[in-house]
C-alpha cells in the first residue's frame, strides 16, 4: 500500500480556495481530509464516485480520437457556437477555451452569467471599493453579510477570513467584530450574527437607497422601508459610519432578485458614500472555485469579463445579448461546448431545453443532466485534485492548485482536451485553404 | 382547510446541496438535497399540509412537484427551494438584459399535490428534452 500525505492543499470547491487542507492518499485514492468543510470533504472523498471513464458519442463508448474528431466537426461547422461554463476548471483551461472561441468565431460565457454577472455590470457602472481577505481579517471591525449565507455556501469563510480569526488590528477575533446579516429569511449565518435584519424580498434597492440617504444625514419620513423600521436603519447607518473598517460581503440575494445589477449599484454607491466617513469595502461572495478566474482570464484575453462574442473576428461584449441563458432561450446558437458547469441543471427550463435541440460537446467528470443531453461527452480530470494549475480566490488573489492523485487512465485535463480540439480545428482550417 | 395560496419563491444554496452535488448529480444524496420546498408553519396550516407530503409549486412558467418540509423560521408567504433542476422548472429565462434570470423573489402559487410524484432527475431530463 502506498500512502502519501499532502499539506497546504487548496480546496477546489468554492471561491474561498481554503489553502490549508491536509490530504491523505492511499493507492491513488483520497482516504482522509483534515481542515476541510463538509462540502470540501465530499469533493475529495467522493472524487472517484460515478466517474465517466470513456468518451461517449450519442451515449455510446467511443475512442478518445473519435470523440475529439466529432467534437471538432460539431464546433467548426457551427455558424454560431457557444462555449459556456469555465468556472470549475483552472486558468490554463480557460485560456484555451478563449483561444478556441476566437478560432471558431463563437460566443464565450461563464457561470458568472447566472451568479455575479450583475455585480460586474454594476462594477463597470459605478466602480467599487474592494479589498483582499487579508485586509478584512486584519482590520475590519464591522462585517455585513447581505443576501449571502456563507455558513452553507462558503462554510469556512467565517473561520478563515471574516468572523473569528485573530488579525493584526483585531487581536481578539470574534470579540473585535460586530456582525450584521441582512436577508429575507433566517439562516445558519443569521443565527451567529450580532444583529439579523429581516427584509422583504425584492426590497434591497429601496433599503440600500434609504441607507444612503441616512448616511448623508437626511431624515426620512417613512416609518419603514422594505419591512425594516427606520430606527433600525438609522442605527445601522450610524454603526457603518463609526466602524474603523467595514466590509459588506454580498451574495446572490442582490443579483438574482428583481432589479439585479441596480441592487449592486446601490450597494456600491452606499460603500462609496461611506468612504467619506471611514474606510469601507465590499466583496462579492463568489461560488464556484474559479469563477473569478473565468472573469480574470477572459478579461486578459479579450478585454471583457464574460459574454464575449467573436463572430465578427474580434471580441464584442454585451450582457443580455451574448449571455448564455439569453442565447439559448432565444435559440440563437447552433452548437455548444460545455465545460466546468452543468447548465441543464442550473438554467431555467426554457434555456436548458434548447441544449437538447442542438449538438452539445461536454467536458465532464461525472454524469449530469447536461452530459445526458450531449452528443459528445469527453471525460476530464478533476481540476485541483488530479491536475495542478492556477485559480483566483474570490478576492482576485491567484493561487496554485495542487495535484494529489492521478486521473483515471486515458483521462486528461480540460486544458489538454481543449488543446487537442484546437490542434484539429487548425488542421481543418489549413485543409480548407 | 385546503387550497392554493400565493407565495414568493426563494432559492439558494444549502450545505447538503453542496455535499450532494460533489457526490454526483445522479446520486440520491443530490436529489434529496434539492427536491423539496420549505414552507412556513402558518402556510402549511392554510393548505392542510402535513410534513413530508408532496406539494406543487406553480408559476406563470410551469409547475413542479416537490417534497414539502415545514420550516419553523420562514415568514408566511415565502417558500424556499434549493437551487437545482427541480426549481428551474418554474423559473423564467428573462434576464432583463443582464444575463441573469430572476431566481429569487419569484411569485407563484402553492398547493397540496396529493397522489402526485416528485420527479426523479431522469424524469426531469425527459421533461427538458420534450420542452
Amino acid at each position: 500500500m502506498r500512502v502519501k500525505s499532502y499539506s497546504d492543499v487548496i480546496c477546489p470547491f468554492c471561491g474561498c480556495l481554503c489553502d490549508d487542507i491536509e490530504i491523505t492518499v492511499e493507492d491513488n485514492k483520497v482516504v482522509k481530509t483534515k481542515n476541510s468543510c463538509a462540502i470540501s470533504n465530499s469533493k475529495f472523498m467522493k472524487n472517484d464516485w460515478g466517474r465517466i471513464t470513456s468518451p461517449l458519442i450519442d451515449g455510446k463508448p467511443a475512442t478518445y480520437e473519435k470523440a475529439i474528431k466529432e467534437a471538432t466537426n460539431i464546433l467548426s461547422s457551427a455558424r454560431r457556437p457557444l462555449i459556456y461554463g469555465l468556472s470549475k476548471t483552472d486558468n490554463e483551461a480557460i485560456r484555451e477555451a478563449v483561444h478556441l472561441s476566437e478560432l471558431i468565431g463563437g460566443v464565450i460565457d461563464s457561470t458568472t452569467t447566472v451568479c455575479h454577472g450583475a455585480s460586474i455590470i454594476a462594477m463597470q457602472n459605478t466602480g467599487v471599493s474592494t479589498t483582499t481577505m487579508g485586509e478584512v481579517k486584519n482590520r475590519a471591525d464591522l462585517i455585513v453579510f447581505w443576501g449571502s449565507n456563507p455558513a452553507e455556501a462558503h462554510p469556512r469563510h467565517f473561520q478563515r477570513y471574516s468572523v473569528t480569526p485573530k488579525g493584526k488590528y483585531t487581536p481578539n477575533g470574534r470579540k473585535d467584530r460586530f456582525i450584521v446579516v441582512v436577508d429575507v429569511r433566517e439562516t445558519r449565518s443569521s443565527k451567529m450574527a450580532d444583529q439579523f435584519i429581516r427584509i422583504t424580498p425584492n426590497s434591497d434597492f429601496d433599503i440600500l437607497q434609504a441607507l444612503r440617504a441616512l448616511v448623508r444625514g437626511q431624515k426620512l419620513s417613512a416609518g419603514e422601508v422594505g419591512g425594516v423600521r427606520i430606527d433600525i436603519l438609522e442605527e445601522l447607518a450610524d454603526r457603518m459610519k463609526r466602524a474603523k473598517v467595514g466590509c459588506v460581503f454580498y451574495g446572490l440575494g442582490l443579483n438574482q432578485s428583481e432589479s439585479r445589477h441596480m441592487n449592486v449599484d446601490a450597494l456600491y454607491s452606499l460603500v462609496s458614500d461611506l468612504n467619506h466617513h471611514t474606510k469601507f469595502v465590499t466583496e462579492p461572495m463568489r461560488g464556484c472555485f474559479n469563477v473569478t478566474g473565468a472573469n480574470m482570464v477572459t478579461t486578459w484575453q479579450t478585454g471583457y469579463p464574460f459574454a464575449v462574442d467573436f463572430s465578427r473576428g474580434y471580441p464584442r461584449y454585451n450582457p443580455g445579448e451574448y449571455t448564455a441563458v439569453d442565447l439559448l432561450a432565444r435559440k440563437e446558437v447552433d452548437a455548444a461546448l460545455i465545460m466546468g458547469s452543468d447548465p441543464a441543471s442550473t438554467f431555467p427550463l426554457a434555456a436548458s431545453s434548447y441544449l437538447s435541440k442542438i449538438p452539445v460537446v461536454t467536458l465532464e467528470r461525472k454524469e449530469t443532466p447536461t452530459s445526458m443531453l450531449s452528443k459528445v461527452v469527453i471525460p476530464i480530470a478533476t481540476s485541483g485534485i488530479e491536475t495542478s494549475g492556477t485559480a483566483y480566490r474570490m478576492d482576485q488573489v491567484p493561487l496554485k492548485l495542487r495535484k494529489v492523485v492521478d486521473p483515471p487512465k486515458g483521462v486528461f485535463s480540460d486544458a489538454v482536451v481543449l488543446g487537442h480540439i484546437i490542434e484539429r480545428v487548425k488542421t481543418l482550417e489549413v485543409d480548407s485553404i | 382547510m385546503t387550497g392554493m395560496i400565493d407565495v414568493t419563491i426563494l432559492t439558494g444554496r444549502t450545505l447538503q446541496q453542496g455535499i450532494g452535488l460533489e457526490v454526483g448529480k445522479v446520486s440520491e444524496e443530490y436529489s434529496k438535497s434539492v427536491n423539496y420546498a420549505e414552507i412556513s408553519k402558518s402556510d402549511s396550516i392554510a393548505i392542510g399540509f402535513t410534513d413530508g407530503s408532496p406539494v406543487e409549486v406553480t408559476t406563470e412558467i410551469g409547475k413542479v412537484v416537490l417534497h414539502g418540509r415545514i420550516s419553523e423560521t420562514l415568514s408566511p408567504g415565502l417558500i424556499f427551494v434549493p437551487y437545482g433542476p427541480w426549481v428551474n422548472q418554474v423559473l423564467g429565462p428573462d434576464t432583463n438584459c443582464t444575463g441573469t434570470p430572476q431566481l429569487k423573489g419569484v411569485r407563484g402559487k402553492l398547493e397540496l399535490a396529493e397522489g402526485k410524484n416528485v420527479p426523479s432527475i431522469h424524469d426531469l431530463v425527459k421533461i427538458i428534452r420534450g420542452a
